[in-house]
């Protein structure tokens, strides 16, 4: 099976079938305009993925690879977030700042799939939960005026669960 | 602070992404995400003016504050498109109807509303210049006036006998696509409006596309679709009443018809389609009703069929398509549980079948002897890939398939 050499940002190299990394947009642009051949012994360089990052990326592109390709989203249907698989839930139960790092490497290599189910994901930590809650889920530090929290409260009123 | 903001690995992402996650979110999550801290309350904000231009929203109460809220909301006049379910009583007539003039982007309204009869409704006016698609599941409102609509489609639930809806074509002139479904009332075409239904057509002279659903056609009205709307590609009949054949000469008007379905026929004798000549005609739904088979030739150049009948299909019908229809390459079949697969055969071109509601799984088991002309397989209805063992099934019935279809128009190639 042919295979190609990518390299994360800290100097490893992955030596990986063509077709899971295809799975990656930027990777597939970057081979096509190139012009680099499958079997080259030429290393793609992956500057914004470290290798820890690289690593679970191929792990989910692997598993993924016979996924079919996944249509472009409508965006006048609401977006679910609970059609999460039960393979890609256990995969990403990892640390926030691996979560958050998967989305970016997403996003950089162009993998719909991974964007979405991280992207899903961290919804789903935000999704039911009271302004305190989120806050401690994300470590954010309020730094709203009483006054000015009111005045968010008093504009959003109207979508507030009665 | 600038320690504690720094530990949070959220804020690490740049705005596109946050945009991206809050597209996952209801609206009150969104609300919520605000209150967090002045960063995402400006984030959430940024991303507004992108999140209001599709405004969906789900179980609309009557409260005046919340009504209030929504259609005076200043930034009306950017949404796109504006779909929502409102529950009885709606009824702020002027501020809804205020609302539709001022969003002045609007390309489209999709409402539903499960009060039958709400008067209310009923009341409302949806004027609007830059409306192209507009679809109702409710009453039907006083007034539609949209000259640049290009899609209509109303499903009307009105069971009130007195409901008087009167819907007045040269409002939308450039209508291209309707689609009219009356569920359990006939109002539309009542009699009594005949001299209505009649002009109703002569203004959509664009119509592309026209779908009735659970909709009696009588004679008139068909010949007054047949006679105006000429530029139809595309006709789905439920229920047409007519008196004798010389009616069905009309169809042969529509010379750029490419789709035809007819569900149900009602007529003092056995439909013949002699007089129809429709040389564009590529798909052809026929349901059961009484018809002369060999007059199937007026539909010669239909390279597609579909049944829009059970489980029975006479032989007779097809050995007629057989030999009237030569062209025929794709077969629509309603289900699997059908008793007809060996005769498809007779078909000299065919080589796609569709079944509606079928498994690959169940369907190797109503498949007797192996069907060698078909190449390729679709049942939408199925959301799973089959796996080897269901393809080697299939393999078995169908040696010569290429190319199985299903779901959302996910393939898969057969080796």
């Amino acid at each position: 099976m042919p295979t190609i050499k990518l390299q994360s940002s800290d100097g490893e190299i992955f030596d990986t079938d063509v077709q899971i990394a295809k799975c990656s947009g930027t990777i597939k642009t970057m081979l096509e305009d190139l012009g680099m051949d499958e079997g080259d012994d030429e290393v793609v360089p992956l500057p914004n993925v470290n290798s820890a990052i690289l690593r679970k990326v191929l792990q989910w592109a692997t598993f993924h690879k016979d996924d079919p390709i996944p249509v472009e989203d409508d965006d006048s249907k609401e977006k679910r977030t609970d059609d999460i698989s039960s393979w890609d839930a256990d995969f990403l139960k990892v640390d926030q700042g691996t979560l958050f790092e998967l989305i970016l490497a997403a996003n950089y290599l162009d993998i719909k799939g991974l964007l979405d189910v991280t992207c899903k994901t961290v919804a789903n930590m935000i999704k039911g939960k009271t302004p305190e809650e989120i806050r401690k889920t994300f470590n954010i530090k309020n730094d709203f005026t009483p006054a000015e929290e009111e005045q968010v409260r008093k504009e959003n009123e109207w979508c507030e669960e009665k | 602070m600038a320690n504690q903001e720094a530990a949070s690995p959220i804020r690490q992402l740049p705005l596109e992404l946050m945009c991206t996650i809050f597209d996952h979110l209801d609206i009150y999550s969104r609300f919520v995400l605000r209150l967090q801290c002045s960063i995402s309350n400006t984030r959430v904000l940024e991303q507004s003016d992108r999140l209001y231009r599709h405004v969906h929203l789900q179980s609309i109460t009557s409260y005046f504050n919340v009504m209030y809220n929504i259609v005076c909301y200043p930034r009306l006049k950017q949404y796109l498109t504006f779909r929502a379910t409102v529950y009885p009583p709606w009824n702020h007539v002027k501020m809804i109807t205020d609302a539709f003039g001022r969003m002045k982007a609007l390309r489209e309204l999709y409402l539903v509303n499960t009060d039958a009869s709400n008067s209310v409704m009923k009341a409302i006016q949806i004027c609007s210049d830059s409306l192209q698609l507009l679809s109702l599941n409710c009453a039907v409102p006083a007034v539609i006036k949209a000259p640049y609509l290009k899609t209509l489609v109303l499903e009307l639930f009105i069971t009130n006998a007195e409901a008087n809806v009167v819907l007045y074509s040269y409002r939308f002139p450039h209508l291209k696509s309707m689609k009219l479904s009356e569920r359990e009332s006939r109002n539309l075409f009542k009699t009594e409006h005949v001299e209505h239904a009649l002009s109703f057509f002569a203004h959509l002279k664009e119509l592309d596309e026209l779908i009735l659903t659970d909709i009696t056609v009588n004679g008139y009205i068909f010949k007054a679709i047949c006679g105006s709307c000429t530029n139809l590609t595309k006709l789905h009949l439920d229920e047409l009443c007519i008196v004798n054949n010389s009616t069905m000469s009309s169809l042969s008007n529509l010379t750029k018809l490419r789709e035809l379905k007819l569900r149900r026929i009602y007529s003092l004798t056995s439909i013949s389609f002699l007089p129809v000549t429709l040389p564009h005609l590529d798909l052809v739904a026929i349901g059961d009703f009484e018809m002369q088979y060999e007059t199937l030739r007026a539909f010669r150049s239909a390279t597609r069929i579909e049944f829009l009948f059970g489980e029975t299909i006479p032989m007779e019908l097809i050995l007629a398509i057989a030999s009237q229809m030569p062209r025929i390459r794709q077969v629509e079949l309603p289900t699997s549980r059908a008793n007809y697969f060996q005769s498809l055969i007779l078909l000299p071109k065919l080589e796609v079948l569709v079944i509606n509601k079928c498994s690959f799984e169940d369907l190797p088991r109503y498949v007797q002897h192996p069907i060698d002309v078909i190449k390729k397989l679709c049942c939408p209805s199925t959301v799973n890939k089959p796996d080897d063992r269901i393809i080697a099934h299939l393999l078995d019935r169908f040696p010569n398939l290429k190319l199985l279809k299903y779901g959302n128009n996910l393939k898969h190639q057969i080796a």
